[in-house]
């Protein structure tokens, strides 16, 4: 059974306690990914972020009663697991904003779990010395091609402000590369 | 360069993290054995203002007070019509109920007389 396109289908079998759990095992698998992505770029340990998507979904799951049907579900997905991404990050101090973006460079060229050249190393650094909130923002229209109404959802930041964060965000990120090239 | 479209050529949209090999599929198992059993919610029980906690006091309370006015009632009746101190005399008596009894009954003064001077009466 595969998970209904309709919004108003999926939540209603969300709340129905006998479509429950074959609803949201469904949903799981759609939206794993995405969400691991999400969190991923933000943390970056692969362990980290396991912990962080368990608790989204063990949070989403005990808390779909709480779950009025007033955004799209995956918007509320997105929502629980960046708060629960940005309180990881704000009790850990190993996902500060990078500092010194040509070390970290160098330091994920050398990670087995980084995919990618010196290039893509050091545009990812980049992006890693950008402050949290304008690094979520930044991802999220970057790399999932999120609208700015559905970041704004999301974050519960007006789409003005968003628009403004995504353009220093990618200002910053290309001075800094043209500049060290 | 302030515009992404230039990031985009230069760098892609390729995600530079690497997964563990079939993570996802474990992942999905492992959560949807995790998940504690969600039980529908009791429903709300019904909630019991201090009024109806304090209404069969008042019950209570107010029987008490009724009652009190009542014998303080019967007893100022009965104070008012003989008042604290006063007894009543034999002559109170028998102006009012005794007088009442002989007017009433068969029996008269002459009767009375008639009884006590009598020998047929010994």
């Amino acid at each position: 059974m595969p998970l209904p396109h309709d919004e108003d289908i999926l939540i209603q079998q969300l709340r129905d306690p006998h479509t429950r759990r074959n609803t949201f095992s469904m949903l799981v698998k759609e939206y794993s990914q995405p969400l691991y992505r999400h969190i991923r770029r933000m943390v970056e340990s692969h362990d980290d972020t396991n912990d962080i998507l368990q608790n989204t979904f063990i949070k989403a799951w005990t808390g779909l009663d709480g779950f009025l049907g007033n955004a799209k579900v995956l918007t509320w997905l997105y929502r629980i697991a960046t708060n629960e991404t940005l309180t990881f990050i704000s009790r850990s101090s190993h996902c500060d904003a990078v500092e010194d973006i040509e070390a970290y460079a160098s330091q994920l060229e050398a990670d087995e779990w980084f995919d990618g050249d010196r290039l893509q190393a050091r545009f990812t650094a980049a992006i890693q010395a950008l402050p949290p909130k304008q690094r979520l923002v930044f991802n999220m229209k970057y790399y999932d091609d999120m609208k700015y109404e559905e970041i704004s959802a999301v974050l519960g930041t007006s789409t003005g402000a968003l628009k403004a964060s995504y353009h220093i965000a990618v200002k910053k990120i290309s001075e800094y590369l043209l500049r060290e090239n | 360069m302030t515009d992404d479209r230039e990031l985009k050529q230069r760098y892609g949209k390729h995600d530079p993290y690497k997964v563990p090999e079939g993570y996802f599929e474990h992942f999905h198992e492992q959560l949807m054995q995790s998940l504690p059993e969600v039980r529908p919610e009791p429903a709300p029980a019904a909630k019991v203002t201090l009024m109806a906690r304090v209404k069969p006091w008042l019950y209570m309370a107010a029987t008490f007070v009724g009652i009190i006015f009542m014998v303080q009632g019967l007893m100022y009746v009965q104070e008012s019509r003989f008042p604290t101190g006063e007894t009543a005399s034999i002559e109170d008596i028998y102006t009012d109920e005794a007088d009442c009894f002989m007017s009433s009954s068969l029996y008269n003064e002459y009767v009375l007389y008639s009884y006590l001077t009598t020998d047929d009466y010994e």
